[in-house]
């Protein structure tokens, strides 16, 4: 590990060039690496020998180069800095490919292993963590866009309100939701989303009251309440109460 | 060859016909019902097949091993504690997607199953075509089909339980494979119980992984690792985060999505949604508008054939023991020992038989509610009325242990366990002795007919009837309101298919409750008979041999000749100083506000031990008075001693107070505490006492009595 320590930075873009092209062209000479990075033959020949010496290549002159097992690893350490930068500036910042492309190659050199993990792990977060997203990137990408806009939480709180109440409907595009409790006798239905919680929804969902479940309303009680309803092939019956919190998408 | 002992178990959903192959396995005499929960404890049998000698036990029906109600609780305990060399699943085959999620969670468990698939008669009538051999492989289990009602397939089910045990390691690969996140969690939760040596004995690790992930609390206690419970609360806030849902939500629809996946591979059916002969039947039974006028006719019906068919065999049953009473009495030596002469005619034939009188109306009674019961209709009658009882803090539910109230209180406390609320299920038990029992029947068959002619018996017994559900609907509220506050559960109820009564079990179930009766009669009944004869006749009196004592007459007999007065009158003393009179004389001045005399308070103690004690008490208190040529039956003698008013005081007084000694303690077993037993004896007591006071004085006060 001491030994990849001391690799300068130059030294680190001449690895990464020979690993690209071992994988893009398949061979990688002294030509290839000196048209890939826009240097001198002469130059690529000397850091070409720096780096035999470390032992991350296998090289001799006017013959092709090709990584040990040491430059493999160390080499894709490096591509997978650059990566995760270049992706963190296009997907997160939203620079353009190229700005990202040149500032990446600049950084990588000098990010740790401990910090580019910790950007892989937040870049994860983002996509995961309900609090964030994608609509939270989107968020910060108008943010940039309007250079004057104020940060308006209240305004951005209440679109994120009207999305929550609007989630189910999200969820099944265009079609409408309502409570399984609105339904007529007749009317046929398949279930979207439970809102209930503990005991009660232990006990549907054993009884196959699940979500994507076809049921149909066969009737009211004498008193209009509770509803018998046809699932899975059999009867049930439950209250009103509960049924208003059974939302269903009503099928024609 | 040696006896193997074996000991199998039947597990399935409610009606599914558990309780039928459970008779046809073991030829018991059991009871069969078509709407939830009828086998509330589980029965035993045993039959022999080969060499084996296989003990049955049959586990009350459940949907699922989730033990939030007692019933699974009961089931769940008994597979995990006892171990039952085979457990075999009934399954009814016209409603199998539900029936099998049990199946699934059995397996799961790593239960040794067969898998019987009932009805398949009515599954094939409709036209639906099962590809068995499919499901077996996918479920990786033996499976039956059977005809419950018929007994197919019994030899076939034997077969296949023994071949099962043979079976081991090659049978219980775990069926379910859930998705890959939770798949993780189970494994990680498996892997941390295995280190920790935390697996209870003989439990299957996948299985507990499986049920922490479920929350459930009972398993959640017998894990004494803290870390794995933390892991498990961990996987289980990891999983919420993933996919916004409680892994119990997650795990269950995965076990339905595998058995949907299952059954559309195995099932061929021809119509998809069909309307039955059930559906038909509900059309016009639980209608929006028929269905309350409907429900109140049939209750009203079941009463009124009740008395009405009863009426002429009640009459042969009555005439062949006044028969057997002048028969033995004729026979009887000249000379002999005339008390064990009075102990046959006035103790056992004047008691017992004064019990058995009624056995038709009994007969008659059950017919009504196994007819119900059978045919499905009870649990219509639950979601019927489901609104009115939530409306007064009872549950739909709580309709089905009352309307088999109205045959003995006792298996209708035991009905209660399909509730699924502690709550619902204590104010249930609390009034339920308010549902006029099969044994309050004989009561008012004595005593209404007397003095209520005509029409008017029917629509006396039928108010007091009434008068006994109003009195509990409004107790119901009050204890809602008072001390048991809180929510009632959810309704969530199945409503079986109407399934024809077969007459097997209708005969079965009739002749079980006559034969209890009987049985009755001729044990707690014969008994309490003899001490109350012993009572009333001893100690005995130097002046007043037996002699006068059979040709004397009753004291108030008023119509009697005036030569018999005067030993009428030795008689009545002879009464009063026997050890019954002096309780009753003890006793008399509580009851005398409500109209009751000495003798009907004594029969009043009497009837703790048994209602219909109280018939028998009165029969031998009037018997030993008894005048051969002119009053020849009981009610005879009891139109001459009481009033209309007094008697509808007694009915009314034996309608609400002091539950049976059998009810007390069935209380007592459920409630798990004396409190609520000794609460329902005391209070229901109270009540009865104050109304009937109430309606005595009132009675009196507007110049009914005299």
């Amino acid at each position: 590990m001491t030994t990849i320590k001391a690799l300068t930075g130059s030294l680190e873009d001449y690895l990464e060039a020979i690993y690209h092209l071992l994988h893009q062209e398949n061979k990688a000479r002294v030509k290839d690496v000196a048209d890939h990075l826009q240097v001198k033959k002469s130059s690529v020949t000397v850091a070409l020998r720096a780096l035999a010496k470390q032992k991350l290549i296998n090289y001799a002159p006017y013959g092709e180069v090709t990584l040990t097992l040491l430059g493999e690893k160390t080499a894709e350490d490096v591509v997978r800095r650059h990566e995760t930068l270049k992706e963190f500036f296009i997907t997160v910042l939203d620079v353009d490919a190229k700005q990202a492309e040149d500032t990446a190659c600049k950084m990588e050199h000098v990010l740790s292993k401990e910090m580019t993990d910790k950007f892989i792990q937040f870049m994860e977060f983002i996509d995961i963590c309900p609090r964030t997203g994608q609509d939270w990137v989107e968020k910060f990408h108008n943010y940039c866009g309007e250079k004057h806009a104020s940060g308006d939480c209240k305004g951005c709180l209440n679109e994120v309100k009207e999305k929550i109440r609007l989630l189910p409907s999200v969820k099944t595009k265009e079609e409408t939701l309502c409570a399984l409790s609105s339904l007529k006798p007749g009317e046929k239905a398949e279930v979207v989303k439970i809102q209930h919680k503990g005991t009660f929804r232990k006990r549907i969902l054993e009884m196959g009251v699940t979500t994507g479940a076809v049921l149909m309303v066969e009737r009211m009680a004498p008193l209009g309440d509770p509803v018998d309803i046809k699932i899975r092939g059999y009867h049930l019956s439950l209250r009103k109460e509960e049924t208003k919190n059974i939302l269903v998408k009503i099928l024609r | 060859m040696m006896k193997n002992q074996l000991t199998i178990a039947l597990a399935g959903n409610p009606n599914s016909g558990k309780t039928s192959l459970f008779n046809f396995l073991t030829g018991a005499n059991q009871k069969v019902a078509n709407y939830p929960g009828v086998t509330v404890e589980k029965k035993e049998g045993k039959f022999k097949y080969r060499e084996w000698e296989i003990r049955v036990v049959d586990l009350p029906g459940i949907y699922s091993l989730t033990a939030q109600s007692l019933d699974e609780k009961v089931a769940r305990q008994f597979l995990l504690e006892e171990k039952p060399d085979v457990v075999v699943d009934v399954l009814d085959l016209t409603n199998l997607e539900r029936n099998l999620y049990l199946a699934t969670q059995l397996m799961e468990m790593k239960v040794p199953l067969v898998l019987a698939m009932n009805m398949s008669d009515v599954a094939k009538r409709k036209g639906v075509y099962y590809d068995f051999k499919q499901l077996e492989r996918l479920f990786n289990v033996t499976i039956v089909p059977t005809v419950g009602s018929k007994g197919q397939g019994m030899d076939a089910l034997k077969a296949a339980i023994i071949s099962r045990l043979e079976c081991t390691e090659a049978c219980d690969t775990p069926v379910v494979r859930y998705s890959h996140d939770i798949e993780k969690a189970v494994e990680k939760i498996q892997t941390i119980l295995e280190k920790e040596k935390a697996v209870p004995e003989d439990m299957d690790p996948r299985w507990i992984a499986v049920k922490l992930l479920e929350t459930d609390t009972e398993i959640q206690d017998k894990i004494n690792a803290k870390s794995v419970l933390q892991t498990a609360d961990l996987a289980i806030r990891h999983l919420q985060k993933l996919t916004h849902d409680p892994a119990y939500v997650l795990i269950a629809e995965a076990r339905y999505g595998f058995i949907s996946g299952a059954c559309q591979e195995a099932i061929m059916t021809s119509a998809e949604i069909r309307h039955d002969f059930s559906d038909k039947v509900d059309a016009v039974v639980a209608n929006r508008v028929l269905g309350f006028p409907i429900f109140l006719l049939i209750m009203y019906l079941i009463f009124q054939l009740t008395f009405s068919l009863g009426e002429a065999p009640m009459g042969w049953i009555e005439g062949f023991f006044g028969w057997l009473g002048s028969v033995v009495s004729s026979w009887w030596p000249t000379g002999s020992d005339g008390l064990l002469k009075s102990l046959l005619i006035d103790g056992i034939i004047g008691g017992v038989g004064g019990v058995l009188v009624f056995l038709p109306n009994i007969v008659l009674l059950f017919l009504g509610i196994s007819l119900l019961e059978d045919s499905g209709y009870m649990s219509r009658a639950a979601f019927i009325v489901d609104k009115l009882m939530h409306k007064i803090g009872l549950h739909g539910k709580s309709c089905i242990p009352m309307i088999i109230g109205f045959g003995c209180t006792v298996p209708a406390i035991m009905a209660t366990r399909t509730m699924e609320n502690r709550r619902d299920r204590l104010i249930t038990m609390m009034i339920l002795p308010l549902m006029s029992c099969g044994a309050r029947l004989p009561i008012y068959a004595l005593i209404a007919p007397v003095f209520f002619p005509g029409l008017w018996t029917a629509r006396v017994v039928m108010m007091l009837y009434l008068i006994g559900i109003i009195i509990a609907l409004a107790g119901a509220k009050l204890l809602s309101i008072t001390v048991f506050k809180g929510e009632s559960a959810p309704f969530v109820m199945e409503l079986p298919p109407y399934r024809l009564p077969t007459m097997r079990s209708i005969f079965l179930h009739m002749w079980e409750k006559s034969w209890l009766y009987l049985k009755k009669a001729g044990t707690v009944i014969l008994a309490v008979s003899v001490i109350l004869w012993a009572l009333a006749v001893f100690p005995k009196s130097q002046e007043t041999p037996v002699e006068v004592v059979q040709s004397s007459v009753v004291a108030t007999d008023v119509t009697g000749p005036d030569k018999a007065l005067a030993t009428g009158v030795a008689e009545a003393d002879a009464l009063k100083r026997s050890y019954i009179g002096r309780i009753g004389g003890v006793i008399a001045p509580i009851f005398k506000p409500l109209g009751f005399d000495w003798r009907i308070s004594t029969a009043m103690l009497g009837s703790f031990a048994a209602k219909e004690v109280f018939v028998a008490q009165m029969g031998i208190v009037f018997s030993l008075g008894e005048v051969d040529e002119e009053s020849t039956t009981l009610r005879q003698k009891l139109k001459k001693n009481y009033s209309p008013l007094v008697a509808f005081c007694m009915m009314l007084f034996m309608l609400i107070a002091t539950p049976c000694i059998a009810t007390v303690i069935i209380t007592r077993k459920e409630s798990g505490s004396w409190k609520w037993a000794l609460a329902q004896f005391g209070g229901l007591t109270a009540v009865a006492y104050v109304l009937t006071l109430l309606v005595y004085q009132t009675g009196s006060w507007l110049g009914l009595g005299f």
